[in-house]
């Protein structure tokens, strides 16, 4: 029953939903009329938003709500570390700052050597940390995997300090706020040069030892959850594979198919084993033959230098504290192995 | 990623499998295979995922229906139209098609749902051993039948037969099967023709072929008149001369086939 006085009811009911009370400034009370023009206001807004375009992103300090000394305090507590205050404030300015800087005041009329500007930026800084944590990936790499190829260890710390990983741990420890940049949001160079910065700062407040340990419980877990055989792509895993079992005076691979199905259509697989004198080194399958023995080259290395996904988990907190790490220590490295083989094969009949 | 893409590839791969229904019961076979075209076998089983195997049946041909239900078992049929109602003996249909009793049955034992008719897809019934090559080549490991293949009395050798431990011989006149003590009777009959009149009535060996010989086996020594018996029981009275046997005995041997009601 719609009388005119339901009806009055439900526009009243309908206004009070319609307006979110701190977005659009009117007074949700009930209105004497029916308010016809509402929606159409409404509708105007929402047009005028779409035209302006989204709100700009601000750095909070243009909201005048920011105290860059003690978000700084603050960023060195939350990681639990004791920073020297001006080395930690250099750490976050870049280049582009200071340029921006200096053209501000020229453009001001001050004489920038009577009133020196007083800011360096992080690159000297930058430069240190990416030398520790480049040294303390390396050796902790060795430390974990002492039967990996020299090779397959550069490649794992490649990929620790690449771009992609150090710009992902950049942007999630809240950097983004802090970072001194003549743009904001900072571009992505920034948030890498900086969290350099942020170790290579630490080192200098501290000593390098606690910057090795901020290292290994930052950057190192990144490799959670991936395969560092995948990491390192080998080209010729047979071939690798020969050389190894040659080089222990074991006998050449030899591969075998072990169980194979649905030969004769598209889904065949295949199992393919691989016996040196006459014991299974590795298997793998496969969606073809060829695939199935590369497949179980790759899993015979992956056996030989005991990598395989069965492995121990890496050494990380409590228990990596005690850890001795030899920072002169080089795994063996594939060219010295060929080398190895190459002489074995020229003079090993003579001797 | 190829590692992980090829154990993929393996954990989804399907499997061929090769079932013997050689003498084997189709219902108790039949739920052990739509077990392996449903893939309940594997450990990534999810009962709406379409990850079942390839079963090839051979010898659809020779399968063995319990008790008498080539006989007894019935197929339905309606064809919607009025009097369009039609009944079929498991043995016709097996006479029409020797592949269709399994395949139904299999039918019957996968779950009704959208999976069923790819499921059955994925069985290959032939009614010999034959199969052709492209199905053989895909073909990695066997199902275990479900029951143990019978030997019959004609795979024995004699060797095997005489050698076959016995504990007790048969009395002379004991009635084992119908018709059979008769046959004795004949046996003892004709060697007392040839031996001149001397009593050698009890033998082992008669017994023997009695216990051995099911309903068609025949005793080698005398064969023609064992025959002559089976067949016709009027000749075999003819012969008779002087048995206990009494006329009640003796039973027509083809009532015990094939139904007429189909």
């Amino acid at each position: 029953m719609a009388t005119i006085r339901c009806m009055r009811l439900m526009h009243c009911m309908q206004n009070l939903l319609l307006l979110p009370r701190k977005t659009v400034n009117i007074c949700p009370v009930f209105h004497r009329s029916y308010r016809r023009g509402l929606r159409r206001y409404l509708k105007e807004l929402y047009q005028r938003r779409l035209k302006a375009g989204p709100e700009p992103e601000r750095h909070p300090s243009q909201l005048g709500i920011w105290n860059h000394d003690a978000e700084l305090f603050a960023f060195g507590k939350r990681f639990g570390e004791e920073f020297d205050e001006n080395l930690l404030k250099r750490a976050f300015v870049q280049r582009n700052y200071i340029i921006k800087e200096e053209n501000k005041r020229k453009e001001l009329g001050i004489d920038l050597i009577t009133v020196p500007l007083g800011l360096v930026d992080n690159e000297d800084l930058a430069r240190k940390g990416e030398e520790i944590a480049s040294r303390y990936i390396k050796a902790y790499l060795r430390y974990s995997y002492p039967h990996m190829f020299e090779e397959g260890i550069c490649a794992v710390h490649d990929f620790l300090m690449s771009h992609q990983t150090l710009l992902h741990i950049g942007m999630n420890i809240g950097l983004r706020e802090l970072i001194m940049s003549a743009e904001y949001p900072p571009p992505e160079q920034a948030y890498i040069l900086t969290f350099k910065a942020v170790i290579g700062a630490l080192a200098v407040s501290q000593n390098v030892e606690r910057a090795e340990v901020f290292v290994k419980d930052i950057i190192i877990p990144q490799l959670i959850g991936k395969d560092i055989n995948e990491l390192w792509e080998i080209v010729n895993p047979m071939g690798l594979l020969k050389a190894m079992l040659a080089s222990e005076g074991r006998g050449p691979p030899e591969p075998r198919l072990l169980w194979h199905s649905a030969s004769a259509t598209v889904m065949s697989l295949y199992h393919v084993g691989l016996y040196s004198d006459k014991e299974l080194i590795g298997k793998s399958p496969g969606e073809t033959v060829t695939i199935a023995e590369e497949m179980a080259a790759r899993n015979a290395l992956k056996h030989l230098m005991q990598t395989t996904d069965s492995r121990a988990p890496l050494t990380l907190g409590a228990k990596a504290v005690k850890i001795k790490l030899d920072y002169d220590k080089k795994n063996r490295s594939i060219r010295d192995l060929l080398n190895e083989t190459v002489e074995e094969r020229l003079y090993g009949t003579e001797i | 990623m190829a590692h992980n893409r090829v154990l993929q590839w393996a954990t989804m791969a399907r499997t061929w499998w090769l079932f013997d229904a050689y003498r084997q019961c189709p219902f108790k076979s039949s739920s052990k295979i739509a077990y392996y075209l449903i893939g309940k076998h594997k450990p990534i089983y999810d009962s709406l995922s379409d990850i079942g195997d390839h079963v090839v049946v051979i010898n659809s041909k020779y399968i063995s229906m319990p008790n008498d239900y080539w006989r007894v078992y019935k197929y339905f049929h309606h064809t919607g139209y009025p009097g369009g109602f039609s009944e079929t003996a498991a043995w016709r249909l097996h006479e029409v098609d020797p592949t269709k009793v399994i395949e139904k049955a299999v039918y019957f034992y996968l779950p009704k749902n959208l999976l069923r008719r790819g499921r059955m897809r994925r069985l290959h019934i032939f009614p010999e051993e034959q199969v052709p090559t492209e199905i053989l080549t895909n073909i990695s490991d066997q199902i275990q039948q479900v029951q143990p293949v019978p030997k019959r009395l004609d795979e024995y050798t004699q060797e095997e037969i005489e050698s076959f431990p016995k504990l007790f011989d048969w009395p002379e006149d004991f009635v084992l099967q119908s018709g059979f003590k008769m046959a004795e009777s004949l046996l003892s009959e004709s060697k007392k023709a040839e031996t001149g009149g001397k009593k050698s009535e009890t033998g082992g060996k008669k017994a023997e072929n009695i216990q051995s010989g099911g309903k068609k086996e025949t005793p080698k020594t005398g064969s023609k008149k064992a025959e002559n018996l089976q067949t016709g029981t009027k000749k075999a009275e003819n012969l008779q001369t002087g048995s206990k046997k009494p006329e009640s005995q003796t039973e027509k041997p083809d009532s015990k086939k094939t139904g007429k009601k189909h």
